[in-house]
């Protein structure tokens, strides 16, 4: 295979897909059923795929690999250009995990079985175009075009006030859009490229970073949800399909994540620089708001919305650690995260495919007669607080680490207010895996042998992961390695001025 | 040969787990409990018989330390972290102990706990509490030991919230988790900083040179200078005072009674408390290079050891008596290392561990004689049904107080003559008189205990209750402990702090050791003095003189519910930090929800929709016209970044 266009092909084989689903006719449970297999045999495929890109990828080499590039406006050196390096490789297997276990465990709805998978199969696609894109502009496409499917499955298959949700959600995207749309063409037309990795090499002057940084800055923070731009998060979360949830907190929130290290480190090093400060306080805050949200919230979907925010606080505050130790956890964590917070949207579809509600006290004792899920909640519940041998651990522990080189006042807060984090689970734990049995609860029956597949899949990667982290950390080396040299010579740069 | 010290306890664990989940499934078969029961204790048994031997070779051999290292377990930048174990005598008598009293809680498990049960469940969260003891005490660096050091207050959670039906475990649990937890903090920063000052988080690379070399360097937050060395010591102290329950963060400990008691034995004498002290001792050099931490030490272990054994004095559940006592034996462990005293601080580790696990398991005993009454003044004269359960306790008892001859006699006394033998500074003065005056208390409470369970008249009803001896399973283990409780004194008291204890800690620490006269020094006489008054003291109040508390009550009112209310910590925590905590999560959840996108988003919303109201003249329907508008805010929006505010 020595010149298969394998990453436009990843790109592609969804849409493939979504063409075979459309040409499908007949009787609605036939539909559903081959629509069904359609998205698992695509899945499965693009996950081998996927596989085979890691498998093949020279770890040690900071160049990007597996390139296509195809000019498509020749004046501002704007072309087809796909590649990955050790970080999009990450996320690009990652995406493909998520979506197959979206696939494999979780119903598609009787109706409108078409759309669901349609629009799933389109963020699927859109997502690896916008991790392996190294084209601005390809890469603004795909960021926006996969938020048009999400737009579709909130306002059809949502529950409650889906259309408040949807609306919020759309407003917060278009305002992030516009800012960004804004910046990526500046940032075109003053150096005549989109090639992103021409900004390696190209400095800014240090007012138009600033500029830049923070119209691009804002554009990922509605996506990580850092705090003054969360609050269409836990709306979304509420409405959304559950496997929607799985995909926001797994994929689109982490576009915020990649972006932030793919764009803002490299091109804008000393607006980062200088702007850890008050990222840090942002990240403080969203910690201790969301985390004490989620003390107390009963709302099962938005409890773990706000849990899910304060983790990527932190991923975002080691980000802007930028160095070696903070970039490699931030990533590790950003993983971990779309990891283990599909174990948790599993169990709480387990649940409800049991009662249908949202409502935390309506799940109580459940260690009783359902010991099986009970050691999976436990399970899943450490990862998420970072306990050893759990692969949010190693995630955790670099991320602090990377703090705290960084600035030690704001690693001691950080590490105060991970806390809650544990506060949370316990509590959790505390009321839904020893409370006291109720009437609903009574009658639950233990997972069945598929829920269990599902469940052990996920833990299997959380404890692979957190036993061997080297088989990950191992990929991003020489890339992170790559861009601290970028960034700190951006850094010289500005002693130069 | 470490590979199987290490990993048979985690054996044990997998095997009686997932014996756990068939038991769940099959309403508790006995079979499958005695099947989880035998192979679990087994495994710990062998993990406990390879570790002795494993210590008889390394003392005849004259290596000091035996490092196995597995290669990188994961690199970042300029942190490596290597998987593997270190071996030194201190380390191999430490998991000798942890794998021993570990073997006889399994064993005495099977007796203890109910039928109905899962005994199953119970033995492996035993077994993985062992496992990750051992794994603490093995390993090779800070990464490593956190990982055992987390591991264990999971275990803990789980072994307390062994009876999840019941309100108080649960309430438990959650409590001793979080309070570790929280202190975990300073273990992490602690880490964390020993990183960012000799770059290896390895306990090879901390030694006394590395230290000394980089005792003057300072960070700086918000213009305040900090030592490096001072604020990494008194990081880790912070996790280690959680750990051992040393006072304001010690909350947890008492309430962790709520487990069954075997878990509390395990937990008292050799898991989980003294981990804070082994941390402590493992990282020697620090504390030798930090006098500040050491006069936090002083100051924080001397309250404990009085506080620990004051609260027992009027506390009614048998349990919680000995709970309090822990937590004032640890107390001295500090002391000891307050003074530098390393060898004493572990020599008293080491002799607790198994007079404290007796005292528990005799406590079982009592409490499955009594069919589950543990209130002291409900039960009395037990003496002559349970006979040999009343001799191991006293055996246990003397030990504690530190009678010549029993085994805390001669480590309490080292820990005494050290604090004694120090430069007066009042940090030790005040140190020395409270553990002088601790030891009046801890006679007193071990008193009363014996008093108010063994003799005296019989509190409860006969009817109900047939008080009878605990089977030979339990009895074989209390006789065990009994045994060693007084043997392990005498005959370790010389390679511990004695003459040739540089044989077994030369190499850790700058060993203290104690001169031949010590014992012959009159602090003997103060403490058997102090004990024989609180003996009379005992006597009165309890046997004599029936109304005199009674009326000590009503003399000093605020007094005794101070001491009977624990000087109200959980309240004032309950009070200050639980209470206030769920207010404001309450509060903020009510303010995302309406407040904040009502004047925040929904307001700019509403604002644009006014906006866009009043210039809806502009709306004319005309495409081309919207097109011409939208290209000229483009346009506008463009000219506005690349000349205002100057893009290039």
């Amino acid at each position: 295979m020595f010149s298969m266009p394998i990453l436009s092909f990843l790109i592609f084989l969804p849409m493939l897909a979504i063409l075979v689903i459309l040409t499908i006719r007949g009787e609605q449970e036939l539909i559903t059923k081959s629509v069904k297999y359609i998205t698992i045999l695509t899945a499965i495929i693009h996950l081998m795929l996927s596989l085979y890109v890691w498998f093949s990828f020279a770890k040690g080499d900071m160049d990007y690999q597996f390139v296509e590039k195809v000019a498509l406006i020749p004046s501002i050196d704007f072309n087809y250009y796909l590649g990955v390096d050790g970080i999009s490789l990450l996320f690009l297997v990652f995406s493909s995990f998520l979506f197959l276990m979206v696939f494999l465990f979780i119903e598609i709805p009787k109706n409108h079985a078409k759309l669901y998978a349609v629009s799933f199969l389109a963020i699927l696609g859109f997502s690896v175009g916008t991790f392996t894109s190294l084209d601005l502009i390809m890469f603004y496409v795909f960021y926006e075009a996969s938020m048009i499917p999400v737009f579709f499955l909130m306002g059809v298959f949502g529950s409650g006030n889906k259309i408040y949700a949807t609306f919020k959600f759309m407003m917060y995207t278009i305002a992030g859009s516009m800012l960004m749309i804004i910046a990526i063409i500046a940032m075109v037309s003053i150096t005549k490229s989109a090639s992103i990795q021409y900004f390696d090499t190209f400095a800014f002057d240090y007012k138009t970073q600033v500029y830049l940084f923070s119209a691009i800055f804002i554009a990922l923070a509605i996506k990580a949800g850092l705090f003054p731009f969360h609050s269409w998060l836990p709306d979304a979360y509420d409405t959304a399909p559950i496997a929607l949830n799985i995909i926001l907190s797994g994929v689109l929130m982490k576009y915020g994540i990649y972006g932030m290290i793919r764009i803002l480190m490299p091109m804008f090093p000393l607006a980062m620089f200088d702007a850890s400060t008050i990222v840090y306080i942002l990240s403080i805050i969203t910690l201790f708001y969301t985390g004490f949200i989620a003390f107390t919230e009963n709302n099962l979907k938005k409890l773990f919305a706000y849990f899910s925010l304060s983790h990527l606080a932190l991923i975002v505050a080691a980000v802007f650690s930028a160095n070696t130790q903070g970039i490699e956890g931030a990533l590790f964590q950003a993983i971990s995260h779309s990891v283990y917070t599909t174990g948790v949207f599993l169990i709480i579809v387990y649940l409800k495919t049991r009662l249908d509600s949202n409502n935390k006290d309506y799940f109580m004792g459940i260690a009783s007669n359902m010991p099986l899920l009970s050691i999976f909640i436990v399970l899943i519940g450490l990862a998420n607080i970072g306990l050893p041998f759990t692969n949010g651990f190693i995630g955790e522990f670099l991320s602090l680490l990377g703090i705290f080189q960084n600035n030690r006042f704001f690693a001691i807060l950080f590490c105060f207010a991970i806390l809650i984090n544990a506060v949370v689970i316990i509590r959790f734990n505390r009321y839904v895996v020893f409370g006291n049995l109720n009437e609903y609860t009574k009658s639950f029956k233990d997972i069945n042998l598929v829920e269990i597949a599902g469940l052990s899949i996920i833990v299997l990667v959380i404890l692979v992961m957190g036993i061997y982290p080297d088989m990950f950390l191992d990929v991003i080396h020489a890339s992170v390695s790559n861009l601290m040299e970028n960034f700190k010579n951006g850094i010289i740069i500005k002693n130069e001025i | 040969m470490i590979w199987y010290i290490v990993s048979l306890p985690f054996l044990g664990f997998l095997v009686a787990g997932i014996i756990s989940i068939f038991n769940a499934k099959t309403e508790n078969s006995n079979s499958l409990n005695f099947l989880a029961w035998l192979l679990s204790t087994a495994a710990t048994g062998l993990s406990a018989a390879i570790s002795l031997w494993f210590l008889i070779s390394m003392i005849k051999m004259s290596e000091t330390t035996i490092v196995i290292e597995a290669q990188n377990w994961f690199i970042s930048g300029n942190l490596i972290v290597n998987f593997g174990f270190t071996f030194d005598k201190l380390v191999a008598i430490m998991v000798f102990v942890v794998g021993f009293i570990s073997f006889m809680v399994h064993f005495y498990s099977y007796f203890y706990i109910n039928k109905e049960d899962n005994l199953a469940r119970f033995q492996s969260y035993l077994s993985l509490f062992t496992f990750s003891m051992i794994f603490l005490v093995v390993s090779n660096n800070l990464i490593e030991m956190f990982i055992g050091w987390e591991l264990i207050s999971f275990c803990s959670y789980l072994l307390i919230a062994f009876w999840y039906k019941e309100e108080a475990p649960k309430k438990a649990s959650a409590k001793a988790f979080l309070v570790n937890r929280f202190a975990d903090v300073g273990f992490l920063l602690g880490t964390f900083s020993l990183f960012a000052l000799i770059g290896s988080m390895n306990f090879a690379d901390i030694n006394a040179t590395a230290i000394s070399n980089v005792a003057w360097m300072h960070f700086n937050i918000f213009g305040i200078d900090i030592n490096y060395i001072d604020f990494i010591a008194v990081c880790f102290l912070l996790a280690a005072f959680a750990k051992s329950s040393q006072i304001i963060l010690h909350i947890w400990l008492p309430d962790a009674m709520e487990a069954p008691t075997p878990v509390s034995a395990l937990l008292h004498a050799a898991t989980m408390v003294t981990a804070g002290v082994f941390l402590i001792i493992k990282l020697a050099p620090i504390y030798e290079a930090s006098t500040m931490a050491r006069n936090i030490i002083l100051v924080f272990a001397g309250i404990t050891a009085l506080y620990g054994a004051l609260v027992a004095c009027m506390q009614k559940d048998i349990k919680r008596i000995i709970a309090y006592s822990t937590m004032s034996q640890l107390g001295y462990m500090f002391l000891a290392i307050g003074v530098g005293a390393f060898s004493a601080a572990f020599f008293h580790l080491f002799t607790h561990a198994f007079f404290k696990a007796l005292l528990f398991l005799g406590a079982g005993s009592v409490i499955h004689g009594m069919g589950g009454e543990q209130n002291i003044n409900k039960m009395g004269n037990l003496w002559r049904k349970m006979p040999i359960t009343y001799i191991c306790m006293i055996i246990g008892f003397l030990a504690l107080i530190g009678v010549p001859g029993f085994a805390g006699f001669y480590s309490k006394e080292a820990i005494l003559n050290f604090l004694y033998m120090d430069e007066q500074s009042g940090y030790v003065m005040f140190a020395y008189y409270s553990a002088i005056i601790a030891v009046f208390f801890t006679s007193f409470y071990s008193l009363r205990l014996i008093i108010n369970v063994f003799h005296g008249k019989e509190n409860y009803n006969k009817e109900h209750i047939h008080v009878h001896e605990s089977p030979v399973g339990i009895l074989f283990v209390l006789i065990t402990l009994a045994v060693l409780s007084i043997l392990t004194g005498t005959f370790l008291y010389d390679s511990f702090v004695g003459e040739t204890s540089a044989f077994i800690f030369n190499g850790l620490f700058t060993v203290k050791t104690m001169p031949e006269e010590a014992l012959e020094h009159s602090i003997k006489y103060i403490t058997m003095g102090l004990a024989f008054i609180a003996f009379l003291l005992v006597y009165v109040i309890y046997i004599r003189e029936k109304g005199l508390s009674g009326k000590m009550k009503k003399t000093f009112p605020s007094v005794y519910n101070l001491v009977l209310n624990k000087f109200y910590f959980d309240e004032i925590y309950e009070y200050c930090i639980v209470n206030p905590s769920l207010k404001l999560s309450r509060k903020l959840g009510k303010f995302d929800d309406n407040s904040y996108d009502k004047y925040g988003v929904n307001a700019l919303a509403g604002f644009m929709y006014r906006v866009s109201r009043t210039f809806s003249f502009l709306q004319t329907g005309f495409i081309n016209f919207y097109a011409v508008i939208m290209v000229l805010g483009v346009f506008l929006i463009l000219t506005y970044c690349f000349f205002i505010l100057g893009i290039k």
